[in-house]
């Protein structure tokens, strides 16, 4: 994983913060959607998903290199 | 006449002499001490704490040369600073915890605390999917403690297992500085969900649409990562509002009604966060369908039904427990729905939403759990046939 991911202009793609990006997006989403009354979130969804969310940041965090 | 000849400023765009050793390797800040190194053709220098200007752990003298500033003047800093509600204290532990040594190689730090990382990234992982894997709903509730100590245990790894194990003054300064960080995250997660739950629901999601594509515009151009712990200590609170339903806009304390004619009831008793109690003791039911509409956020509903009467219930609690005379029902998102047959008796219809709390239907105080009759909350506690009636007044099915 460490140094695998690019940009077209040759930077490397920080994964933790991209990880991140993607969970916090979609949670951030369904979190305003739930609030505008667009949709019903409960725990049996929520709790999965903010563990799913801190899991798959720490994860890539220890899979990639320094904090840039 | 001139002066002495002078060599020549060499060409920099001159080719390079074939015979000339090649330049050194830019090193790696990871393999060496001190000195400035060179990376991107930017001359970049460590922080570090010095080794040879040092009273206590060489905060000072290493902040002074790498920001070109006395080291005097940086000790008065924290002295005073110390006094001053004890900030010094605190940012000179802090400092002595995180900066590293300058006679440590920078690299020796991350392993550990990656190493912590993908165990519990991928122990929390499991966790999240093992409701989605079959039978482990006993450990739906457990579920979250078990994360939250994983993650203060990756927290405490990250902070002891860098570099310079063998100090213990830095170890536990930086042990101790992780709990306060842990703390005033703990209070962060408090008081976004006390503005969420107070009406900034709205505002606060849409701040955190706005940190995720930051991220991920941050993941390409670079800088953004610090944002991701904030990012989630908003998210669990705003999480825990949304799944719960919390709304605080109905007031906090303690409220309490005793009516005594069905005139005064009222459409819908509401409450934030607190006690809430509707005693229908006294009420002069009327034959047929009364509705009583309960609405509290967080804490305790308290309903005294009098004897009689048969009790219909419409229930939904996010986190807790709700008890209907001698039946209840607890856990994470309850949805419980109970319409018996009243037999011509009269007919009371609950229809209670509960944030995080618990709902108590009862005929006296002697069934209401908790202080009311002397024990705890986390007492063990059954529903005795003599303590709390059932719901007698209605038909048997």
């Amino acid at each position: 994983v460490r140094g695998g991911l690019r940009t077209v202009r040759g930077r490397e793609v920080d994964l933790p913060t991209l990880v991140a990006g993607i969970a916090v997006t979609l949670l951030g989403t369904v979190l305003l959607l739930d609030r505008l009354a667009v949709l019903d979130l409960r725990f049996g969804l929520f709790w999965p998903a903010i563990l799913a969310t801190i899991g798959a940041v720490l994860l890539a965090s220890g899979l990639s290199g320094p904090r840039r | 006449m001139t002066g002495p000849e002078r060599p020549a400023a060499p060409d920099p765009s001159a080719a390079p002499e074939p015979d000339r050793p090649p330049a050194p390797e830019p090193r790696d800040p990871r393999t060496g001490p001190t000195e400035p190194f060179t990376a991107g053709g930017r001359d970049i220098r460590r922080l570090t704490r010095s080794s040879s200007d040092r009273l206590l752990g060489g905060v000072s003298g290493g902040l002074g040369a790498y920001f070109g500033i006395d080291p005097i003047l940086l000790r008065i800093a924290f002295v005073v600073l110390t006094l001053v509600g004890g900030v010094g204290a605190l940012a000179y532990l802090g400092a002595w915890g995180f900066i590293p040594s300058d006679q440590t190689p920078a690299g020796a730090s991350a392993g550990t605390g990656r190493r912590a990382a993908v165990v519990v990234g991928a122990v929390v992982l499991v966790l999240a999917a093992l409701p989605f894997l079959g039978p482990v709903a006993v450990l739906g509730g457990a579920l979250l403690p078990v994360a939250l100590v994983g993650l203060l245990v990756l927290v405490l790894a990250r902070a002891a297992g860098r570099e310079d194990e063998d100090d213990p003054v830095r170890l536990l300064a930086r042990i101790t500085l992780a709990l306060v960080l842990v703390a005033a995250a703990v209070v962060a997660v408090l008081a976004v969900g006390a503005a969420a739950a107070f009406g900034g629901d709205v505002v606060i999601a849409s701040l955190l649409v706005v940190a995720g594509v930051t991220l991920l515009v941050g993941a390409f151009v670079g800088g953004a990562r610090w944002l991701i712990v904030p990012a989630l200590i908003v998210a669990l609170p705003l999480g825990v509002v949304a799944a719960a339903d919390l709304d605080f806009e109905g007031g906090i304390g303690e409220r309490s009604y005793r009516p005594t004619a069905g005139s005064q009831l009222q459409p819908a008793y509401t409450l934030g966060m607190g006690e809430l109690v509707v005693d229908l003791r006294d009420l002069e039911m009327p034959p047929g369908r009364t509705d009583l509409k309960l609405d509290l956020g967080l804490g305790e509903a308290i309903v005294f039904v009098p004897e009689g009467v048969c009790v219909a219930s419409d229930v939904r609690v996010g986190a807790g427990y709700a008890q209907i005379l001698d039946r209840e029902n607890g856990g994470l998102d309850v949805d419980w729905r109970d319409s018996p047959d009243s037999a011509g008796a009269p007919r009371l219809v609950i229809d209670a939403d509960v944030g995080m709390g618990a709902l108590q239907v009862v005929r006296d105080e002697r069934s209401v759990r908790g202080d009311r009759r002397g024990d705890q909350w986390w007492d063990e506690y059954e529903l005795a046939p003599e303590r709390s009636a059932g719901n007698t007044a209605c038909a048997v099915a």
